[in-house]
């Protein structure tokens, strides 16, 4: 990638990504305190392609795990499930959290 | 399997990018613009991908397979029923890219699979490879 300018679109485009991070993560606990499982699925499913794609595989893979809880859940956990899923998401909003304050 | 036969060079391209993924719409579009020189417009949904596509036809169309509402496979089948529009190339992206689920999309009609999350860098020599190997370029 040469283009100097190219660079520096991409730098800004992944700040302000990670910038809205803990936002993210907070929305997907907040679903899953209201048992929005279907929403929380798709919330946590777009983080997974989203966090990757912009580089912060470890956050894109607690999402997956988030996703594929729910999914194994049949979007219906019971209480066990749902604290798991819950510890997941606590987990991957302390990551975001991180890389917010500007960790890779 | 049907001949797939465009008039210009992969490289000068209407790429239209289908996501509900503002985030995934911005770097796509960043991606192939800036480093692929492709020209890219953008749908947040698979009913404004059809409008975008009866609006200005592209010549190749990257689609989101999981979106709320109309899903991906769901708005390539609108897209085939809109005239001019049955040979139009379709890439699906998708966060399930197992070998069942690539073969289950590229039965839909599609061309080729991107799997989420992609390589930002990448994505612009991936399209083209996937065009190359329908015989697009």
């Amino acid at each position: 990638m040469p283009d100097p300018t190219v660079e520096q679109m991409l730098a800004e485009a992944r700040a302000q990504f990670a910038a809205s991070l803990p936002a993210k993560a907070a929305a997907i606990e907040e679903q899953l305190a209201r048992g929005a499982w279907e929403e929380a699925k798709r919330a946590a499913h777009k983080l997974r392609g989203s966090a990757g794609t912009y580089g912060f595989a470890t956050l894109g893979a607690a999402a997956a795990e988030v996703e594929e809880a729910l999914i194994a859940s049949g979007l219906q956990p019971d209480a066990g499930a749902a604290a798991r899923i819950g510890e997941k998401v606590r987990e991957a909003r302390v990551e975001a959290e991180r890389i917010a304050r500007g960790g890779t | 399997m049907t001949s797939l036969v465009y008039p210009r060079s992969v490289g000068s391209w209407k790429v239209l990018v289908v996501d509900d993924d503002p985030d995934i719409r911005r770097i796509a579009s960043l991606s192939l613009e800036r480093i692929g020189k492709f020209q890219v417009t953008v749908a947040a949904s698979g009913e404004q991908a059809v409008e975008e596509v009866r609006k200005d036809r592209p010549d190749l169309v990257l689609l989101d397979v999981s979106m709320p509402g109309t899903d991906g496979p769901t708005t390539l089948q609108l897209l085939r029923a809109l005239s001019g529009c049955e040979r139009l190339p379709v890439i699906f992206f998708t966060a399930t890219s197992s070998d069942a689920e690539v073969q289950r999309l590229v039965s839909l009609g599609a061309i080729g699979v991107v799997p989420k999350p992609f390589d930002v860098a990448d994505l612009p020599r991936r399209v083209r490879s996937i065009a190359a190997a329908s015989g697009l370029d």
